[in-house]
């Protein structure tokens, strides 16, 4: 289900546009009737595709019809009923029909206390003929119940069980009902169970049903329960651009913790603070703080079911000791420099940096991001170079990272 | 020697750049991009044939209520075209735009009989979105970022009786979303002419097209249904024009398990006793 | 155009937001946003069903209540089925309620109710006559899956008539044959006009025939 938040203001524009709309004859041109192939496949990639999710949501509604008679059995003891008949959508084939079949079978089977004993009955959707003093009748076996008990083809039951489904709009509708098999046929029991699209399968495990308010209320803490504290541990890498010098700076890795925190609780705003640190044999070693606030762009809420886009800004500070620090001075290393090193005389820079980027968080358990950064005291290193240069703002550096959150 | 700048030799005056400005957002004026989506209610399917004489006989009054955010002179407008589906299938329609308060009840001339049916039609606007920073944003990119206003609207329609006795009643929801912009205009046309097939094209003459014919077609078909109710729940009286042509679905096997195989249908003819779809 | 650069890049966010919109356009076709119903509704109605989708709403007295476009994808693209056949099941919950209230005005705590549907494509009659069934037992009342039969003869007498004429002379007939008696009723549901995509109803209720819608 979609769902795009906004806000109320009134305004005339409106009625202008409104009226606009009316403005030509009502053409009644027909649907383009042609298409390609392609097009062709697509329809039937996306007709599986809801067909996959209509026979879920309609396995949702025979567990919860089966739920029902647990809590509530229809009848006060184990009682044989055939299954008579199981009505599938108008424009749905005997395919799905036999898959709620078995469906329906195998959970029935394994709830003994819903008092519903399955009996077989091959000859309830034959038709059968009865001939007599007021003439001869064709039906269908279910509705002569005293020619199909002649028969013998009852299987000494005397209770049938209708299954309707049908898609009404966006809903999908069960319609069940459980006949006795004498003269009248009177309907014993009936209930009506829907759904809708926008509710997921619930896909219980036939061995232990629950209600749908029970599962519903497990997925309500699980949104609640949700912590607002994680703790994310990031690899990452930061490129440089190259410089007036034509000399490329190294690229920089860095691992980082810390804590980051939920804002709100739909997890649309979140900020977070970490710590890191790199070593780079023969180069140094480089310290980092860093800070960050995200704010998610792929809806309003976090998703428990598809990946977030997170987009952020952030500031941090990078303290870089080694030889790695004469990246970022303002003049190349001279002899003395390099020397100075030998001696152990390490050059150190700290210098801030301001982040923009993007990350792609799945289950805010792991995360792929790519971000650009300013350095905003790195004017004149002639081993950094730009990026992206927006006259006041300069993005030097580059950086992608992989985030893995506990 | 450090090289002229060559910003300042090549930078336009401050004056010509707006004025530049101006004369593009002028130009793409009708670079707007205006998308229509039915809701609830205008996406149902009609049944009626539209080019049938569904009202043969009926006498109908259409009456457009103003509001505020639809004034008389618009509603008049859609009681016009109302009034055009309706006479095109066979009915005599008379339409009033009521103004003031007052005049919200029906009036009628002594020794008038009423109408058969009295439509009425009402508009509300349910949401309206309009983001300022949006505007900022074109203004800065000569209209490359696209305004994005938006608009959810619900046409109210009650049908009763000659007597005032309510029929049928509905609510048909719609959403215009109009994006302004050389980017979006540009980027769509290109998408229209290269991409998309006929059906599928949006640009403003096909929303117009689809909101009047869902608009249109729902109205006719809710007007359908109010006629057959009212047949129904004064058992069937006499009309004008012989219904014999109309398609009956009346159990041709009566309360049988089965169900009735339909009547063989007849197309109902026009008045030049040609057939028609 | 650096500056422009910035801007598009600050446009983005809202670029996303539209990729979630069901309206057609850049990232929807016409045919994939008529396979969508949605309605506009209020966010703490809609945070009410489906905490997950939307934020907590404000509190009373905080800023403007904000309304929710809720859509819900239907199972079928609405040329699927027929017209008729499409607009009739897909308001078949809401039309038999109302048939089922106007008739449980009709009949006694004791009447056994026959219910059987008269419309041109015999599924959609089938679904039509069990929803019907199916919410008179839920409302109580006591119902028979079994439809009265008329005599062949009648049968075809019957089927050359108006509806008008149809309806109230099975009903007689069907009381007079014995294939209908006190205590029981029948409710019918039908069309009575191939363009319509509404429902009718009637009770047929000791040999009279009473039009319900």
């Amino acid at each position: 289900m979609a769902v795009a938040q906004m806000t109320r203001a009134p305004s005339s524009a409106a009625a202008a546009a409104l009226a606009a709309l009316l403005a030509s004859a009502p053409a009644l041109a027909g649907a383009d009737a042609s298409a390609t192939d392609a097009e062709r496949l697509q329809v039937e990639t996306l007709r599986a595709e809801i067909a996959s999710q209509l026979q879920l949501q309609a396995y949702d509604l025979v567990d919860e019809l089966i739920y029902g008679w647990t809590q509530r059995p229809p009848f006060g003891e184990p009682t044989p009923v055939l299954l008579a008949d199981v009505s599938v959508p108008v424009g749905f084939g005997s395919g799905l029909q036999a898959l709620l079949e078995n469906h329906f079978a195998s959970v029935i089977l394994k709830n003994a206390r819903s008092s519903i004993v399955l009996a077989h009955c091959p000859m309830c959707t034959e038709l059968v003929v009865h001939s007599g003093a007021r003439g001869t009748v064709v039906a269908r076996g279910i509705d002569a119940p005293e020619t199909l008990a002649a028969a013998g083809g009852l299987s000494g039951s005397r209770h049938a069980l209708f299954l309707d489904f049908e898609v009404e709009g966006s809903a999908l509708v069960l319609r069940a009902r459980i006949t006795s098999l004498e003269r009248a046929l009177p309907i014993l029991f009936a209930r009506t169970i829907s759904t809708s699209t926008s509710s997921p399968a619930l896909l219980r495990s036939p061995d232990r049903l629950k209600s749908a308010d029970e599962a519903r209320q497990e997925y309500l803490d699980a949104l609640q329960g949700r912590s607002p504290l994680s703790f994310p541990i990031r690899l990452g890498v930061r490129t440089y651009a190259e410089g007036s010098n034509q000399v490329l700076a190294p690229p920089f890795p860095w691992l980082s913790g810390g804590v980051e925190a939920a804002l709100t609780q739909a997890r649309a705003w979140t900020a977070s603070f970490l710590i890191g640190a790199n070593w780079m044999p023969g180069l140094g070693y480089g310290l980092m703080g860093q800070a960050r606030l995200n704010r998610l762009i792929t809806g309003e809420v976090a998703s428990l079911t598809r990946p977030d886009l997170y987009a952020f800004v952030g500031l941090g500070v990078l303290s870089i000791n080694g030889n790695a620090a004469l990246t970022f001075a303002s003049d190349i290393p001279t002899l003395a420099d390099l020397q100075a090193a030998a001696l152990g005389v390490d050059p150190q820079t700290t210098f801030g940096t301001v982040q923009l980027g993007l990350e792609l968080r799945a289950k805010n358990r792991v995360g792929v991001g790519a971000y650009v950064e300013w350095l905003p005291t790195i004017t004149d290193a002639p081993m950094i170079g730009d990026y992206l240069n927006l006259g006041l703002i300069r993005f030097q550096s580059f950086g992608a990272e992989v985030t893995f959150c506990f | 020697m450090a090289e002229p700048s060559r910003r300042s030799m090549s930078r336009p005056p401050p004056r010509a750049l707006l004025a530049a400005a101006a004369v593009v957002v002028v130009a793409l004026l009708p670079g707007c991009v205006t998308v229509y989506e039915p809701l609830l209610g205008l996406q149902r399917p009609v049944v009626v044939n539209l080019n049938a004489p569904n009202f043969e006989g009926q006498r109908i009054l259409v009456r457009c209520l103003p509001s505020d955010h639809l004034p008389a002179q618009d509603m008049e407008y859609l009681c016009r075209r109302v009034r055009n589906i309706l006479q095109k299938q066979g009915a005599e329609v008379e339409i009033t735009v009521p103004r003031g308060a007052r005049s919200r009840a029906v009036e009628r001339e002594e020794g008038v009989a009423p109408p058969d049916l009295m439509i009425e039609l009402s508009g509300r606007l349910l949401h309206e979105d309009n983001v300022p920073i949006l505007w900022a944003l074109s203004y800065a990119t000569l209209t490359l970022v696209p305004t994005i206003t938006e608009f959810t609207f619900a046409q109210d329609v009650s049908i009763r009786d000659g007597e005032g006795s309510l029929l049928v009643s509905d609510s048909l929801q719609g959403r215009i979303i109009q994006y302004f912009g050389a980017g979006v205009w540009a980027t769509n046309t290109v998408l229209d002419l290269a991409v998309r097939k006929e059906s599928e094209k949006i640009n403003d003459e096909a929303s117009r097209q689809e909101f009047s014919r869902d608009l249109l077609g729902q109205i006719s078909q809710l007007a359908f249904h109010a006629r057959t109710r009212a047949r129904v729940l004064r058992g069937f009286p006499p009309e004008a024009k012989a219904d014999a042509k109309i398609e009956s679905t009346g159990p041709a096997v009566p309360i049988v398990p089965a169900v009735p195989a339909p009547a063989a249908p007849a197309a109902p003819k026009a008045a030049d006793g040609k057939l028609r779809d | 155009m650096d500056p422009v650069t910035f801007t598009l890049l600050f446009f983005l966010p809202f670029l996303a937001g539209r990729v979630t919109d069901p309206s057609p356009g850049f990232f929807h076709t016409k045919e994939e946003a008529r396979a969508v119903e949605c309605v506009r509704m209020s966010q703490a109605e809609v945070y009410e069903r489906e905490p997950a989708r939307v934020p907590e709403p404000p509190p009373r007295g905080g800023r403007v209540p904000a309304d929710v476009l809720v859509c819900k994808r239907r199972y079928l693209s609405p040329d699927e089925r027929p017209a008729r056949d499409e607009a009739v099941l897909s308001s078949l919950r809401g039309e038999v309620s109302a048939i089922v209230q106007a008739a449980s005005t009709s009949g006694g705590p004791s009447t056994v109710w026959h219910v059987d549907a008269f419309y041109p494509e015999a599924i959609v009659a089938q679904k039509i006559a069990v929803a019907t069934r199916t919410e008179l037992v839920e409302r109580g009342k006591k119902v028979s899956d079994r439809v009265p039969v008329l005599a062949a003869a009648d049968l075809s007498v019957l089927g050359r008539l108006a509806p008008q004429e149809q309806y109230p002379l099975a009903c007689a007939r069907a009381f007079a044959e014995g294939a209908l008696s006190p205590p029981e009723a029948f409710l019918g549901v039908m069309i009575v006009d191939a363009r319509e995509a509404q429902l009718h109803a009637g009770v047929c209720l000791e040999g009279k025939w009473r039009w319900l819608r």
